[in-house]
Formats: structure tokens, sequence, C-alpha cells
């Protein structure tokens, strides 16, 4: 379908967009802003359709493959605004102690949508793609190890750090309220 | 039931997709490559080419044995009508050709839709099933070329 749709092939094209354009979308609204997951989508789009003759694509599922031309994307973007986060701080944030998240599901559930919306786009980049892969994509943590090319065990801690710091900040934000 | 403390902010996203203008714009794109794309001869035309050396390589064989060396060539403007297309390569063009002739066929209209020619309504009478071609034959019998020729008015 992928190579259909490089050669000129509409009804590729048609799929396979009608497939991924929605999670690409999302991916790039909640690492980029709302504003930019327009670009995100179309240049992921084109960068897939100008690939043609190279024969490297695609290893990995179509899903993965199209993720890692989007988190491309979304690195570019980030780096433009000076967050390289997702590639050279990322091992400084791992190396942080973390807080046990308490009663997260709970708190997440109580608040409302725009309060996690919110606390979600304030976590460090990478924790951010931690959540935004493996909770609201909800891809295998293998997957989401291979996108963000690091170990497994880097993904299940950045979740846990990411998902601590979400409960403090719902926390501190529910408080706030009922003040 | 609720399997994740995320799925109220999933539902809230269901409706998130791209604009319009950006399918609209990668319709385009992939529209262009389409475009792009070089044309591949489809196989009516390779066996037409075929079937012209074939035929070619018979009309030579008689030719030279009823003692004519040559094959005739279009001559004049009568017998050179007007030339509709630039020589198109066939299948053995790319192979040594030595002394090259010109012999002047007809060949059937469908032809032209094989060379992607689908409208040349100018190569003579639409009713009439033929369409005249210059076919340019190597020593060996084979075509090397083809142009379509529009018939001379008479």
């Amino acid at each position: 379908m992928l190579e259909q749709a490089r050669r000129g092939d509409e009804q590729a094209f048609s799929t396979l967009y009608a497939r991924y354009q929605r999670s690409i979308y999302r991916y790039g609204a909640y690492m980029c802003g709302r504003e930019a997951a327009d670009d995100v989508v179309q240049d992921t789009f084109l960068a897939v359709l100008r690939q043609a003759g190279r024969h490297d694509a695609p290893r990995a599922s179509l899903g993965g493959y199209l993720f890692g031309i989007a988190r491309h994307v979304v690195i570019k973007r980030l780096a433009v605004k000076g967050d390289a986060s997702l590639t050279e701080q990322a091992s400084e944030l791992d190396a942080r102690a973390s807080p046990e998240p308490e009663a997260f599901d709970a708190l997440v559930r109580a608040q409302t949508i725009e309060a996690v919306r919110a606390a979600i786009h304030d976590l460090p980049t990478p924790y951010r793609e931690a959540i935004v892969l493996c909770e609201l994509q909800e891809l295998p943590y293998a997957d989401a190890a291979a996108l963000m090319q690091v170990p497994i065990g880097t993904v299940r801690s950045r979740l846990h750090r990411a998902r601590a710091l979400l409960a403090s900040t719902l926390v501190a934000s529910a408080t706030l309220q009922e003040g | 039931m609720v399997k994740s403390p995320f799925d109220a902010l999933n539902a809230s996203d269901a409706h998130m997709q791209a604009s319009p203008h950006v399918e609209a714009t990668l319709r385009a794109e992939v529209r262009a490559r389409a475009a792009r794309r070089p044309r591949r001869w489809p196989s009516t035309a390779l066996a037409i080419a075929a079937s012209l050396a074939v035929l070619i390589g018979a009309s030579s064989w008689l030719l030279r044995d009823a003692g004519r060396g040559d094959l005739p060539t279009p001559q004049g403007p009568d017998a050179a009508g007007e030339p509709l297309t630039g020589f198109l390569p066939l299948d053995y063009s790319r192979s040594p050709a030595g002394p090259t002739h010109i012999v002047r066929l007809e060949v059937p209209r469908t032809a032209l839709a094989s060379f992607g020619l689908l409208s040349m309504d100018s190569t003579g009478s639409p009713e009439s099933d033929t369409v005249l071609a210059d076919v340019i034959i190597g020593d060996d019998g084979l075509a090397r070329a083809v142009r379509f020729v529009r018939p001379a008015a008479h």
C-alpha cells in the first residue's frame, strides 16, 4: 500500500491516510501544540510519499514506520523552538528521582478533561511523549521503545515519572480549585 | 467499564483530525507523482512491435528472394505524407542496426493507443481500422522505431 501510494495510486493513499492521519494528528497536537498538528500530518505524509525508491522502509509495522517519520517531524519542530529534549536532555531527565504516584488513576478520573490535557501539556517533552504514545495512542511498550529509540525499561520509568508529575500537577490544581 | 484513567480524554479527542486542506495538498502530491511516472509500454505495444518485426522480417526475406536488394522507402510528398509523430523507439531499438530502411505499413488503429496516442483522429479516416506508419528496420529485419503518418491528401 505504501509503495502504491508512492507511485501515485490515489486509492492506496486514501486508505493509508484514513488509517493513520488521526493518530498522527493527535500525536502532533500533544507534542507540538494543536496549531502545529496539521503541519505535522502534512510533513509526515509528504516525507513518506517522497521517499519512493528508498529500500530501507518499512522494516517495522506500517504504523510504527509512519510514527517514526512523524517523530522526526516533531523533533525538528521542537528544535526550532529550542526544545531538544527528545534527543539531548532525555538521559539527564531519566536520571532524576521521581515521587511515587499516589492514587493516580482516581485522581485523573476526578479531574476535568481540560485539566488533564493541560497537565499533560506541561510535562517535560520526553515524559509527555511517553504518556502520549503509551496511554493515549495505547502503543505496546516495546513499540514505543523502538519509536523513542530507548530501552523498554526507560519507557517504563518515563511513564512512571510522568504519572507522578501528572498526579502532583493535578493535586495542585484541585487544591487551587478548592481554595 | 473504564479501562484507563485517560479514557475520557481519549473520547474527547476522538474528533481530532487534520484539516481538509492537508488532505487536498497531499492528494495533489499523489496526483503529481502519478503524472511524473515514466510511461511504461503496455504489453499490447510490445506485441505490436513483435508483429511488426515478424512482418518486416518476412517482407525483407521475400523481397530479397525476388531479387530486390532494398525494401521500398517512402519517397516524394505523396509517399511521405505528413509525419504526425517523431520516431518512437521499439523493443529492439537498442540493438545495433547497421544500415536501416524505412517501410510504410498500415497498422491497426489500436496501435495508437498502445503508444499512448489516444486522440489522434488526424491520422486518417476515423472510420478506418488502420493507420499509416513508417517503420525503421535494420538489415536483420528487426523493427527499431515507428512513426505515425497522415496520408497525403488526394
